[in-house]
């Protein structure tokens, strides 16, 4: 079976998107018995969308304008076209692609999601057209009707895009958490080695200062920091937003490597990238403290395996911040089941999910 | 992961009548997919009424306190099924909705629960204790324009419903049930928190029929007082939710949900031929709990404006 694999934007370059297009990925699809088409469309001239290179050699790439893909297609004589990207870009991607009338999947990740609407009723006619949908939203939402089957990383994201009207006439949806590199396992400190308080950590190369704020405010919220330590990572975060004298820098290479020394790792944003470092997290049977939406959460369980809170929330992840650290000696939490949630993060896993339901779509 | 074949435990909340409870059950056995469970939930302190159903093959008899029965049902079943269905006594579910749910669950991986309102309604006069079977399924089908304009004008909370999930996204998500009426209301408060976690759905079925006995000699100031307090309560969480962190979008409009209730009670107060007095009762405990809402939100303001 062929496949057109449709990067759409800036999701060519999207840090996101990269493990769709590694070579652990690329080459569990092959060995799953699917030949990929690597297909990179312009939608915007920024340098930021630039083309990742292909790491595997040999495959077929193409980088073209939109209104190529049918020729592209049918050239290739592909069976099935899944396409990555921000939901609101592929508003003309889908209605070209369905020209083709091949089986269209398309993958929904938590970056370039639909975002739900404020609550509440508008106050005023400004606060209205604050709230309104772009033009591309629209359009988007029209061509989703050509999508025969939707693939996502977490249920929530997939979710949203149903309950918002788009996939119309989707036949299934499956769910295919991020690939994720392998992680190692140390030793577990035994329960009566334990430090009296926590040591909590935060990960994440490509942190915003929005995330760094809401942590902190999080931790300022708490009102006991001397039950708690915080530990941030990489250094390079040092730079984008102010520290409290509380918070300290860890000079570490990889998660694994920061893992070693924090006892909780904490997540402020629901978004994929998170994900290597929970399940780094969790092969180290360390404890986590997720939102409540997104990946993270179906690797934790819902809950049995970490402690959730409200996302984007800052008074509850204090509370969740809270919670863990006044129970630090008692958590009920277990990693029974941890490993198997593991594996489904492996990028030959997550391959044979996606041939599955390009399969199931007669591809 | 895809369950391919995905199983079902059903959650009954008996309250009073057993009769509704048995033809809640005995739909139940006309599936062609059989719950791998069935349990009853009993507040603490009816179980004496429904004491002949806990002989009964495969059901499963849990009491609890009111709030905390769906919880404990839930807790009674959690690990050896896939998908919770749990329903108030009365409402009556064909297999065709059990095809639906199941079908919509192996095929859409990103949904996680539901309510399905029932709008078909069956009445049935007893006329005296001597009826055990209610016969549901042979009673005749009411004209479906009717069902269309019940399901537009009637509170939610008034309705049948029926809530199901998957069993493994209900972590950590509070599961409170109120009173007779306001099951609805619950189930719906569950699927506010569950939103975040995957798709959910509030929707009308045609495949279910709720089960009326009359005549309804009761009188409803109670039930009237209650939920509407309780609608009350819910509106006022809300607002102070709203201080500590943005307002989450929910599955119910509390304003309009008050409206419907004081509204149809009072149409069938006035127009009504059945339970016209249970209705009348009904309206006049929920103004009685509007009115002593008001009356503590002014102490409440004037208590505060003493203070500055």
């Amino acid at each position: 079976m062929k496949a057109a694999l449709v990067f759409v934007g800036r999701a060519a370059a999207a840090s996101v998107y990269l493990p769709y297009r590694s070579r652990g990925f690329i080459c569990a699809l092959a060995e799953a018995g699917v030949e990929p088409v690597v297909i990179d469309v312009d939608i915007d001239p920024e340098p930021s969308s630039a083309t990742v290179p292909s790491e595997v050699p040999g495959i077929v790439g193409y980088r073209n304008q939109v209104d190529r893909l049918p020729l592209i297609v049918a050239q290739e004589r592909v069976g099935v076209v899944q396409t990555f990207g921000a939901t609101e870009d592929l508003g003309s991607v889908w209605g070209h692609v369905a020209r083709a009338a091949k089986p269209l999947a398309h993958f929904v990740s938590s970056d370039g999601a639909v975002a739900d609407l404020p609550a509440g009723r508008p106050r005023s006619l400004a606060d209205l057209v604050r709230r309104g949908r772009s033009l591309a939203h629209w359009q988007a939402r029209h061509a989703s009707r050509h999508v025969t089957a939707v693939l996502g990383s977490n249920r929530a994201d997939l979710g949203r895009h149903f309950r918002h009207g788009f996939f119309p006439r989707a036949r299934f949806s499956a769910v295919a958490p991020p690939p994720s590199p392998p992680t190692r396992t140390f030793g577990v400190i035994p329960l009566g080695q334990r430090r009296q308080g926590p040591v909590l950590g935060f990960w994440d190369p490509d942190a915003d200062a929005e995330v760094l704020e809401l942590l902190l405010r999080a931790v300022a919220l708490t009102g006991q920091t001397d039950l708690f330590t915080l530990k941030i990572a990489p250094a390079s975060l040092a730079g984008r937003a102010v520290l409290p004298p509380g918070v300290t820098v860890a000079d570490a290479a990889s998660a694994d490597a920061f893992l070693r020394d924090v006892d909780v790792l904490v997540v402020p944003r629901a978004e994929d990238r998170a994900l290597c470092a929970v399940v780094a997290a969790l092969a180290a049977r360390k404890s986590v403290i997720v939102p409540d939406t997104g990946a993270a959460i179906e690797i934790v369980d819902y809950g049995r395996r970490g402690l959730l809170y409200a996302a984007g929330s800052a008074y509850h992840l204090a509370m969740a911040i809270n919670v863990m650290a006044q129970s630090w000696t008692n958590r009920p939490f277990s990693f029974d089941g941890v490993e198997e949630s593991i594996a489904r993060t492996a990028p030959d896993a997550v391959a044979r999910m996606f041939a599955s339901a390009w399969r199931r779509l007669g591809g | 992961m895809t369950q391919l074949d995905p199983t079902f435990g059903l959650i009954v909340l008996g309250r009073g009548d057993p009769r509704l409870a048995r033809a809640t059950l005995a739909a139940a056995e006309t599936w062609r997919y059989r719950p791998a469970r069935i349990v009853l939930a009993v507040p603490r302190g009816r179980e004496h009424a429904f004491a002949a159903m806990s002989g009964s093959a495969g059901v499963t008899v849990v009491a609890a306190a009111e709030p905390d029965m769906l919880a404990a049902a839930v807790a009674a079943l959690a690990s050896d099924v896939d998908i919770v269905i749990a329903t108030p006594e009365g409402v009556v579910l064909g297999p065709r909705w059990l095809d639906a749910v199941r079908d919509h669950v192996i095929l859409y991986e990103d949904s996680v629960a539901g309510v399905d309102l029932v709008r078909q309604v069956v009445k049935i006069t007893t006329d005296g204790d001597g009826v055990s079977d209610l016969a549901v399924a042979e009673r005749p089908r009411e004209p479906g324009l009717l069902s269309w304009l019940r399901g537009l004008i009637r509170a939610r909370s008034l309705l049948g419903a029926v809530f199901w999930a998957r069993v493994e996204t209900l972590r950590q998500v509070k599961l409170a049930t109120t009173g007779e009426g306001g099951d609805a209301v619950a189930f719906m408060l569950a699927l506010d928190h569950l939103r975040l976690r995957g798709r959910t759905t509030v929707r009308f079925t045609p495949h279910a029929r709720h089960v009326r006995l009359l005549p309804e000699r009761r009188t409803g100031f109670d039930a009237g007082y209650g939920l509407y307090r309780r609608l009350e309560q819910l509106a006022e969480t809300r607002r102070a939710a709203a201080a500590v962190g943005p307002l989450a979008p929910s599955h119910l409009d509390h304003g309009l949900e008050r409206l419907r209730l004081l509204a149809e009670q009072a149409v069938r107060s006035v127009v009504g031929t059945a339970g016209k007095h249970n209705a009348a009762t009904f309206l006049k405990g929920a103004l009685a709990a509007r009115r002593d809402g008001v009356s503590v939100r002014r102490i409440v303001a004037r208590d505060l404006r003493e203070l500055r």
